[in-house]
């Protein structure tokens, strides 16, 4: 165990904690937005800066500094608020049309950008280039069906040549964790439509009951545990009805 | 070391009624109200991780079996399902809604809903947790007014399975006889 200090009040935390975590753990808050506690810390967002007095003085993002012994973190020193609303003037200045940004910016107090609006082809962007869909693709789906296109004022995400991605397979898991709901994802028909992307899935139907419910794509996991083979096909709904099904007939058939 | 034997919940479908009241015994288990009422009044969201279905003219309860080998804990890609020695849950802040647990599930188990975690609203996978911090036990095992629901223990099963068959075959023996002697 690690013992620090956030904000003067002694926590004790696992070694291998992040200081996000332990401000967290003392009930401290702070924003974050490229942050996902399943995802390995990435630091892109800037929101959980924080300045850290002992051993060294240093401001660092709390999200991917490991705590160590002795420790003495300050979410509100003047150089840590400061660069936390620095950080949302410029995210406000990216993406001022998003709620989660603007709601963001007014709880540290920042209510206008000094580095002006995006220009007119951009106005509705909502995308803060977290990082999170494509690091939740590539290191928790293992498709990495999109990526980051382009650098400096260029950079975007994207699926290659942007046309379809043949890896996606439309679990919609990016949208899930988009901070800021820049994705969109629609269910149509018989298809699901991952607009962002460029990218269409199939959706498979329910052998029994006939509802989409999921992409066709997924269906390697039927492979993958060859011990779900006979209900593969079926929605859970149809999946707990037949394990219902089975569990009545064993019990009034079996002998006593 | 013993090794540790994980309980699941199982109905006996001659008792079930099909009153729903397991569903929302364990939708108020799993708030911080504890109540169905306290849990509205608060706004928090109601979520059960069981489920009543029908089959033909039988209603009964369904919910997760705690599988050993868990397909729902082997796809997760983030750990957000996990296995202790005794049973099966999910960490919802680790979870991404990616669905695959959903589909891997042979008893349709788990399922995503959007819920509130840590204090962020997000979509995350719910399944049965036996109600491991809960001093009672399960709640909807203590809350099925007709003890449809138990607490079952696989090798217990297994012995009183093996305990039946022996007497049957004890019986079968004894009505031979009879016949031998007759």
């Amino acid at each position: 165990m690690i013992n620090l200090t956030v904000n003067e009040q002694p926590v004790t935390v696992p070694e291998g904690t992040t200081i996000l975590q332990a401000v967290r753990a003392a009930g401290v808050e702070l924003p974050t937005l490229c942050f996902h506690e399943g995802l390995a810390p990435y630091g892109a967002c800037r929101l959980c800066m924080v300045s850290i007095a002992a051993p060294r003085h240093a401001l660092v993002a709390s999200c991917a500094y490991p705590v160590e012994e002795g420790l003495a973190v300050e979410t509100n020193s003047p150089e840590a608020v400061s660069a936390r609303r620095l950080a949302l003037e410029f995210l406000l200045s990216r993406c001022p049309q998003s709620e989660v940004i603007q709601e963001m910016a007014a709880q540290e107090g920042v209510t206008a950008s000094r580095f002006g609006t995006p220009p007119p082809e951009r106005a509705e962007e909502l995308c803060v280039l977290c990082g999170l869909c494509v690091r939740v693709c590539r290191e928790a789906i293992g498709a990495a069906a999109i990526g980051f296109i382009g650098r400096g004022m260029e950079r975007r995400v994207g699926t290659p040549f942007d046309i379809q991605a043949a890896t996606c397979i439309g679990c919609g898991a990016c949208a899930e964790i988009c901070p800021t709901k820049a994705i969109k994802i629609e269910d149509r028909g018989n298809k699901r439509i991952l607009h962002t992307w460029h990218t269409t899935v199939e959706l498979h139907k329910c052998p029994q009951c006939g509802k989409l419910f999921a992409p066709e794509p997924m269906a390697f996991l039927g492979e993958m545990f060859p011990e779900i083979e006979e209900q593969w096909a079926l929605c859970p709904e149809c999946r707990r009805a037949r394990t219902a099904q089975q569990w009545v007939e064993q019990r009034f058939t079996s002998p006593a | 070391m013993k090794k540790l034997e994980g309980p699941f919940i199982l109905v006996n479908p001659e008792r079930c009624v099909g009153c729903h009241t397991c569903e929302l015994a364990c939708a108020a288990a799993h708030t911080t109200a504890g109540t169905i009422i306290g849990a509205v009044l608060a706004g928090e969201r109601l979520h059960r991780r069981n489920w009543v279905v029908q089959v033909n003219s039988v209603k009964l309860s369904t919910q997760c079996r705690q599988c050993e080998d868990a397909p729902c804990v082997r796809v997760c890609p983030t750990g957000a399902t996990y296995r202790t020695e005794t049973y099966t849950a999910v960490d919802q802040r680790l979870c991404i809604a990616c669905r695959l647990c959903t589909m891997v599930c042979p008893f349709g188990a788990v399922h995503v809903a959007t819920t509130e975690v840590a204090g962020r609203e997000k979509r995350a996978a719910f399944k049965c947790d036996l109600c491991v911090d809960r001093p009672g036990g399960p709640a909807c095992v203590e809350a099925c007014p007709t003890k449809a629901l138990t607490l079952k223990y696989p090798t217990e099963v297994i012995r009183q399975a093996t305990l039946t068959a022996a007497k049957q075959f004890l019986g079968a023996l004894e009505s031979q006889k009879q016949l031998a002697s007759q």
